[in-house]
Order: structure tokens, then sequence, then C-alpha cells
């Protein structure tokens, strides 16, 4: 895991090659390209996950969820306390909806997909600090990219623009590939899409779930 | 002994000392139009319209550069003393906002002579906001170059 001062000098780095890059351009400009960039990787992607514990009531289907930093895009599962995955949607953004109600309350634990938030008000905008030092590149092209394809200023090359903007699109890919695979390399993700669920009835006996319960991913 | 500040701290916004504050400007732009003696040929508010216009035109041609400036959610500032009041701009386009407050006081002189002045601040001004020069004030001819 990468500390904040990692961050804080990946962040550097790549405002100083953008900064070299695009001549002309403004701190401001680069700064609003930068959160841009940042909520389409996270959307695109679905990199940024956080776990989320909360306790289900008896009869009640709606559960909202308040993230640590950053915006809820949509829900990535929610298992119980013995890691079984849950019948759960997100229709609203932020609010977890289970299909069929609980007679006993219990705790529940949801991943949810992020993005950033409140543009503007700070900057650098909360993101994970590994982010940067793993997918920095990729952040770095699609500010070039989208910055070089804005008609008419010095930093204007379309042509430049469209290569920048082909290895955006391939690092969102990529971080795409490597969070449904847990980052482990051929390997795939050890809980919450329903495909891998943890218990079946095969043979007609229902084997219980004896794995621990769910660590955060990240 | 070395006694400027090191350059290793925020210097990207207003901890940049040059060029930092509304006093900063319209020092600098007496020395550019060579009007540092009193009385002034260029007065105190015709410097500060100067330079209020100038912003309000930076604001036409980027604005980007006024994109993060909360304290005024984005809008232009605008003074009407001289003195140490912070002046928004970032400090890569803080020479074009001068260049610009000097044309723009340059422009009601009516000699040919500070017509081609004005035009060349009015575009580095621009050159510096833009990458571009826009039209000149009035031909930009010098004495004689009429005839």
């Amino acid at each position: 895991m990468s500390t904040q001062e990692d961050c804080d000098l990946y962040l550097a780095q790549l405002l100083a090659q953008v900064g070299s890059i695009l001549t002309g351009a403004s701190d401001a400009s680069v700064k609003a390209q930068f959160f841009d960039v940042l909520r389409e990787f996270f959307d695109n992607s679905n990199a940024w996950l956080e776990t989320i514990n909360f306790v289900v009531v008896s009869n009640s289907l709606d559960y909202p969820l308040t993230p640590i930093s950053g915006r809820i895009l949509r829900l990535a599962g929610v298992v119980d306390q013995n890691n079984v995955q849950q019948n759960a949607v997100m229709a609203i953004p932020g609010i977890v909806h289970f299909l069929y109600p609980y007679t006993n309350t219990q705790p529940m634990t949801a991943m949810v997909v992020k993005n950033v938030d409140k543009p503007l008000e700070c900057f650098p905008p909360d993101f994970p600090d590994w982010f940067l030092p793993a997918y920095g590149l990729g952040v770095q092209d699609g500010i070039l990219g989208k910055m070089m394809a804005q008609p008419g200023n010095s930093w204007s090359d379309r042509a430049t623009a469209m290569y920048h903007l082909q290895r955006f699109r391939d690092s969102m890919m990529h971080a795409r590939v490597a969070t449904r695979l847990a980052n482990k390399v051929g390997g795939q993700a050890w809980a919450y899409p329903q495909q891998y669920r943890t218990t079946s009835q095969r043979g007609g006996v229902s084997t219980f779930n004896v794995n621990p319960a769910p660590t955060p991913l990240r | 002994m070395p006694t400027s500040p090191s350059y290793f701290g925020n210097y990207s916004d207003k901890d940049q000392p040059t060029l930092n504050s509304v006093v900063d400007y319209i020092a600098d732009a007496r020395t550019l139009l060579q009007d540092e003696i009193s009385p002034y040929r260029y007065d105190d508010p015709s410097l500060l319209v100067a330079l209020n216009i100038t912003l309000l035109e930076a604001r036409r041609l980027r604005g980007d550069l006024f994109l993060f400036n909360f304290k005024v959610r984005g809008q232009t500032q605008a003074f009407t003393v001289v003195d140490d009041t912070y002046v928004e701009m970032e400090p890569q386009f803080r020479l074009a906002i001068l260049h610009g407050l000097c044309g723009h006081a340059m422009e009601r002189d009516q000699e040919d002579y500070q017509d081609v002045r004005a035009t060349t601040f009015m575009a580095m001004f621009s050159t510096g906001l833009i990458g571009r020069a826009l039209p000149g004030i009035a031909g930009g001819s010098g004495p004689g170059g009429g005839r």
C-alpha cells in the first residue's frame, strides 16, 4: 500500500509532466481535467471499491449506505455474516434494496463501487492512495488526450490526442479486468460476484458456508 | 548568507511573491509605462480601471483561469483601491495581465508612437493568454511610419 507521501509525489510528477507538454494550459484547467479523468476512469473500471458494514432489521428492504469518502456509483454485492451472497440491488445509488425481507436482525456487508466527488471543492479530490502509483500513466494519458482534443488552443493536437485517448481507454480496461480478477494474475475474484457464490445445493444437500467473514479487498 | 525564501514551498499560487497584489501590478505597470515620478501621467484610478478591464478580458479569453477562484466562486475580481489585495491569478499568466494593463492604459493616448506600444502590449497580453496576438489597435504604425 502506498503512503500519502508517495501518492503526492506521483501527483506532483503527473502534473509536472502534463504541464510541460501542454504549453500555455493553466493549472486550473489541468486540475479540472484531472477530476473528469478520474471520474471517467472509476466509472468505467469499477476500480475503487469500499466495503461497508450495516445491520439488517426485520421487514425493512432499503438501507442507505454512507462511504468514507467519494460517491457511491453502484453495488458490487452484498453478503451476510456467513459470506453468502444476498439478493440485493441498488436502483438508487447509495441505497441497498433487498429483494426479500428478513425476519431477524443480522449484520451484512456491502461492497460498493465508488467515484470521486465534490469537484472544485478541493484539490486533489479524495481517491485511493494506491491509485496513482498503479494507474497514473493512464490518468496522464487521459488528461493529455482530453486537453489536446480541445480546439483552437496552443496545446491542441488532434492526432496526438487520439493516441493518448486510446492509451487512456486501454488503461481503463486494464483496471476493469484487474478489478474483476481482484488483482490476482490469472485468478478470479474470491467473493461477491454471483457466479462465484460459495454455497450450492447440488445433489440436494445444502452446503453451509465455512469461510470466514469477508475482509476488504482494499 | 542567502536571504531569499526557499522555492520548495507552495509557489504555485498566492505564496508566489512576484506580481502578487494590486499594488505590485500598479507599481510594475508604472515602470513599463515610464511613469514613476509624481504627478503621474496615469493616475491610480485609471490604472485600476485598466487592471479590472484586463481581468475581464482575461475571463473572456481564458475562463479556465478563474475556475478554482473559490473566494469569489469563479467570478472576475474587481478592485477599487491600490493596496495589497491579492489578485487571484496563476503565476505563469501574471505577466500577460501586466501587459494587458499597460496596453489598456496606453490606448487612451492618441500619439501614433503610443499606438505602437499599446498594440505591442496588447499583443503580448493576448499571446500570453491564448498563444496568438489579437488585431492591432490602430494599424500599429510608428512615428513617420504612415508616410
